[in-house]
């Protein structure tokens, strides 16, 4: 053994720098116009982006809102028109474009869902989330989960970076390191920005219902 | 806290934005401390703006509920 490798463990990271070698050179032949560079570089990644789409949709079991095939192919539409300027930048905005995959169909889910609910049609579709992780019981019925998209919503329009690590972590199952690479941060800012996500998250969902003469927006503003 | 009975037409300003970040910043301020510290910080920090520090105040209490960070990392 040298320098805590073993001839087993140097084998394959010497395979993995070879296939990021692979990536690269597919990268730029891509910036440089070369049309089948495409093609080339989704078969070069294309098991390792299966297993990370896998990773996301892991969490929603049976109430996933489609298969793994399913969503790479839809990766794959989406990514088509994009430039990348190296493998890291390449696999920050896949993830970022899965989650936003994933968003998109639990928007439309809970959507689904109140509209199912208001014309008495049961529950259908719907999202489980990690309720735990804000202090709620957990969401077995998905019934929650419609709620805790429209708070997400909200919390976008007043601090968008801790909205996205929110949906992050949320919907897309991603750890603090993943997150972290995903938007291009620190880890300490992950977590920070959880912390106040989760934070904020709880205190809207488990408020009192406002009382008629109450006007939150007066206490919003100082003097 | 949010205002719930108007949020579809509420777009936040700039002014807004930058409260919330400045709120952000005085949560984790806080949070690294201990709770008998809070009072003290916010106190001196906003000052005048007790508004500002109820917000912080009341996400604060809201954190202490939550399961550990490290739980789920």
């Amino acid at each position: 053994m040298v320098d805590g490798l073993n001839d087993s463990n140097r084998h394959v990271a010497s395979n993995a720098d070879a296939r990021h070698r692979v990536v690269e050179d597919l990268l730029a032949r891509r910036s440089a116009g070369d049309a089948d560079a495409l093609a080339a570089l989704w078969r070069e990644i294309y098991d390792e982006v299966h297993r990370l789409a896998h990773v996301m949709l892991s969490r929603e079991g049976a109430r996933r809102p489609f298969d793994t095939t399913v969503l790479v192919h839809e990766l794959f539409l989406k990514m088509g028109s994009s430039n990348f300027e190296n493998r890291a930048h390449l696999f920050g905005s896949l993830v970022r474009m899965m989650g936003q995959i994933v968003i998109d169909a639990a928007r439309r889910s809970a959507v689904e869902r109140r509209a199912n609910d208001r014309l008495g049609r049961g529950k259908g579709g719907g999202f489980s989330l990690d309720t735990p992780a804000i202090g709620l019981p957990p969401d077995d019925s998905g019934d929650m989960s419609a709620r805790v998209i429209e708070t997400l919503d909200r919390l976008d329009a007043l601090a968008p970076r801790a909205a996205a690590v929110a949906w992050l972590r949320f919907i897309g199952g991603l750890t603090v390191e993943q997150v972290a690479r995903c938007l291009d941060v620190s880890e300490r800012t992950v977590k920070s920005d959880w912390a106040f996500a989760r934070a904020w998250m709880h205190r809207e969902l488990t408020a009192p219902e406002p009382r008629a003469d109450d006007n939150p927006r007066e206490r919003r503003h100082e003097p | 806290m949010t205002d719930r009975t108007t949020m579809e037409e509420a777009v936040p300003t700039t002014a807004d934005r930058s409260r919330w970040d400045e709120i952000q910043r005085l949560f984790e301020l806080c949070r690294e401390r201990h709770r008998d510290e809070w009072h003290g910080v916010l106190r001196d920090r906003c000052a005048g703006r007790e508004g500002l520090a109820f917000e912080v105040l009341t996400l604060l209490v809201a954190a202490e509920g939550l399961p550990p960070l490290d739980a789920d990392a």
